[in-house]
């Protein structure tokens, strides 16, 4: 038995009410896995006769789970990397091992690149998590980010990182216990059948982190430049859309996140509110929609106008965040977002 | 009890919708059994295409 991370209340075993969506998210995710592993087995129950419906069966099985691996580890395990979702460390080590192997990530790497790399030195030049910039500031386009950067460019970054010690002496040792256990984990569905495994276990994985989770990502800071006294909420774009947001733990709220990640992600519509004024008088970006209608505007076009019009959406911004429509909020611009703000007391 | 049930109603729709995509893939997987793996592909091109628009609405 670990220690607690937090002084727990009498049987209670998540650190807030709301996680236990993250851990049914999860858990039905898993499932999903093992009915399409299930049915490829047992082909005369789905009605699979020959290798072109077993094609559909996998294609369909693989975009679906790919999809909903996506967001479990770019969203949901996300989550559990801010804040820890079990009052006790070890089951928030063993959870958090088979949360992300699903999404083809060993749980640390991906807390590594996203809190010690990304969260850190956001937009900065050794945020390796982001697009690549060019020399003229721009960004490299979506779909060679998308492709490029799981697993071809984290590898590389990771084995550079580790090796270097960045983020700490232990960094190295524990990189390698948990490669083990990830690759213990990430190997099961190898040993029941091997070419099952490549259609249902590393093509969706393929998807939820080159479909998924890279176009996600792009969003998440397209059009952004680092933070700065003049413009302290331009690191990110926040999507305001209901159904994305409900759908997707309301990832949507990045301003947000970004500037206090210690925030739990159920009270960040709350803490959006509170910090409207704020982000309205220093001009955060704010859109309508969600990420799905985000990588649509943000993925090339076949011509200029076609690129322009979808750009100057992408751009545009929520009509009830616009600052001429709010004059009474300039009194906020001068204004850091105050600590008060912050709900339960967390911590910037 | 006029006043309980909005509440419940609320966290059915809370739970239902932010596990709404796994309850949709296993649909689409299980479902399988009933319509065949060709109606599934369809399904899941179609589920994709339905997303972009709600989330644009909504």
């Amino acid at each position: 038995m670990g220690t607690p991370c937090f002084a727990p209340a009498r049987g209670a075993v998540l650190a807030h009410r709301e996680d236990i969506h993250l851990v049914i998210y999860h858990l039905l995710s898993l499932l999903a896995y093992a009915a399409a592993f299930w049915l490829y087995l047992h082909p005369e129950v789905a009605g699979i006769e020959g290798p072109w419906s077993r094609a559909a069966f996998v294609g369909a099985a693989a975009i679906m789970l790919g999809w909903i691996s996506g967001i479990d580890v770019g969203v949901v395990f996300h989550n559990h990397t801010h804040k820890k979702i079990f009052r006790y460390e070890w089951l928030n080590r063993w959870f958090g091992r088979i949360w992300s192997v699903s999404g083809g990530w060993p749980s640390y790497y991906w807390w590594y690149a996203h809190v010690i790399v990304h969260h850190s030195n956001l937009l900065g030049p050794t945020d390796w998590t982001l697009p690549k910039r060019k020399p003229d500031g721009s960004s490299e386009g979506m779909y060679r980010y998308s492709l490029l950067h799981w697993p071809w460019r984290y590898v590389p970054h990771l084995w550079h990182d580790f090796r270097a010690g960045r983020g700490g002496p232990q960094v190295r040792r524990q990189a390698l216990v948990e490669l083990f256990y990830f690759l213990a984990l990430w190997s099961i569905p190898f040993w029941i059948d091997p070419v099952m495994a490549l259609g249902l276990w590393v093509l969706p994985q393929w998807i939820g982190n080159v479909l998924i989770v890279g176009p996600g990502m792009y969003a998440q800071h397209a059009g952004c430049v680092p933070r700065s006294e003049a413009r302290p909420f331009s690191h990110s774009n926040t999507y305001v859309s209901g159904f994305f947001n409900l759908t997707m733990f309301n990832i949507g709220y990045h301003v947000e996140h970004h500037d206090y990640p210690q925030v739990h992600w159920s009270d960040l519509p709350r803490f959006h509110e509170e910090m409207k004024a704020h982000l309205i008088a220093k001009q955060a970006h704010v859109v309508p929609f969600g990420y799905y209608r985000a990588s649509r505007l943000l993925s090339p076009k076949l011509t200029h106008d076609q690129e322009a019009r979808a750009r100057a959406e992408f751009m545009a911004q929520h009509p009830d965040y616009l600052l001429a429509q709010h004059p009474d909020y300039l009194d906020h611009a001068e204004e850091a977002a105050p600590a008060v703000l912050l709900p339960h007391g967390a911590a910037r | 009890m006029s006043t309980r049930a909005p509440g419940i109603a609320h966290k059915v729709a809370i739970a239902l919708g932010r596990s709404f995509f796994p309850l949709v893939a296993l649909a689409v997987i299980v479902g399988t059994v009933v319509w065949g793996p060709w109606v599934s592909l369809g399904l899941t091109l179609v589920f994709w295409f339905i997303i972009d628009r709600l989330e644009c609405r909504y």
